[in-house]
């Protein structure tokens, strides 16, 4: 088993690192790999990278089995869209650990969805922990391989591919330039231009 | 629309991607051309026009210069009618150069800018394109529109706001 945590690329957060840290001590068998930032506190039972790339990040979580964060948007979206549960701690600006508390918002909005696990304090991590690895090896026995699902976070918003929809139709009153120069019949082979049936309602 | 006009949707990796995709039932089939850094094997496409790109940001000026010649050459290829884009840099960058031969152009800004827009989508607004923010404090504040999220749950359990049907497929 393989866990990842994240702290973003900007301010450090030692106060989950350590608290992560000291959870490794207890679960020598799963594998532990930790951003840690601009951190000063250097893990002593996790792998430590400072900042990691998209890309490599993107990778890193598709092949871990869950993730624990700060209270970042992207961040927990992006792991419940690949079905990794996600123990999110926000950052407390009090102790110095953001500019403002906006990601106690953030974490109070999202920790009802699927797959979110909300970490009040540093002392929660070890019970919410064995509980989430509960649940997983339980989808384990079930669906024989666990992961890669994704958890129920909704289609998009019914009013927001209306709104793609009336874009591409072009009557949302945006400004349609009908510039001479645009060439209405497609030259290129790459393109199928053939009729598409309920395309255009 | 017109059965002959071409739509460029394009978005970064990661979460910009996995973005667009929630909107791809919007997107009409055989006139879309796609683009992204990712590999064609990791987009979850089938046999749609893709163009891999180079990705790249404010920090990466050179990445950002080999992705305005890919989508220099991407444009004047395809000459799309409309681009739509869930951010980031590459998005809004395509929407420029389409722009000068008349292109309409959508821009979502990511779910994970909540707290303000992010640059590209702030400069796709004063472009005078269309733009959404998925979270209506920020669309407010920016001056943007707003219809909800790609991940509807996003607004409708967090708010306790009764979930609109969903549109009948057509």
């Amino acid at each position: 088993m393989r866990v990842l945590i994240t702290i973003g690329q900007q301010l450090p957060f030692d106060r989950l690192i350590e608290g992560v840290d000291q959870l490794a001590v207890d679960y020598p068998d799963v594998e532990w790999i930790a951003q840690i930032g601009a951190g000063a506190y250097q893990p002593q039972h996790m792998k430590a990278l400072t900042n990691v790339d998209q890309a490599a990040f993107d990778t890193l979580l598709s092949t871990s089995d869950m993730l624990i964060c700060h209270a970042g948007i992207g961040t927990i979206m992006g792991a419940l869209t690949l079905g990794r549960p996600v123990l999110v701690m926000a950052r407390d600006a009090e102790r110095g650990e953001h500019r403002n508390q906006h990601q106690q918002a953030t974490l109070e909005r999202l920790k009802d969805l699927p797959g979110v696990h909300p970490l009040g304090q540093v002392e929660d991590l070890a019970a919410v922990f064995s509980q989430v690895i509960a649940q997983l090896s339980d989808t384990q026995t079930q669906a024989g391989q666990g992961g890669g699902q994704g958890f129920d976070i909704g289609g998009a918003d019914p009013r927001l591919l209306a709104v793609v929809r009336t874009f591409i139709r072009g009557d949302d009153g945006s400004p349609v330039e009908t510039s001479g120069t645009v060439e209405t019949v497609e030259t290129s082979g790459t393109v199928e231009t053939v009729g598409t049936p309920g395309a255009a309602p | 629309m017109n059965k002959q006009q071409r739509v460029l949707a394009i978005a970064s990796g990661g979460g910009h991607w996995h973005q667009l995709m929630q909107l791809r039932e919007a997107l009409p089939p055989h006139q879309t051309i796609y683009a992204s850094p990712l590999p064609k094997a990791g987009t979850g496409l089938a046999d749609e026009p893709y163009w891999r790109i180079t990705d790249g940001n404010r920090d990466t000026k050179g990445k950002l210069l080999i992705c305005l010649v890919q989508l220099l050459l991407l444009i004047a290829w395809h000459r799309p009618h409309m681009v739509i884009s869930t951010g980031a840099a590459p998005g809004y960058l395509a929407m420029r150069l389409a722009r000068l031969h008349g292109a309409r152009c959508l821009f979502i800004d990511s779910v994970a800018n909540a707290g303000e827009l992010s640059l590209s989508a702030r400069l796709a607004r004063d472009s005078g394109y269309t733009v959404y923010s998925q979270w209506p404090e920020v669309a407010t504040a920016e001056k943007v529109n707003f219809a909800g999220a790609v991940f509807s749950a996003l607004h409708y359990k967090t708010e306790s706001v009764e979930r609109p049907d969903r549109e009948v497929a057509e």
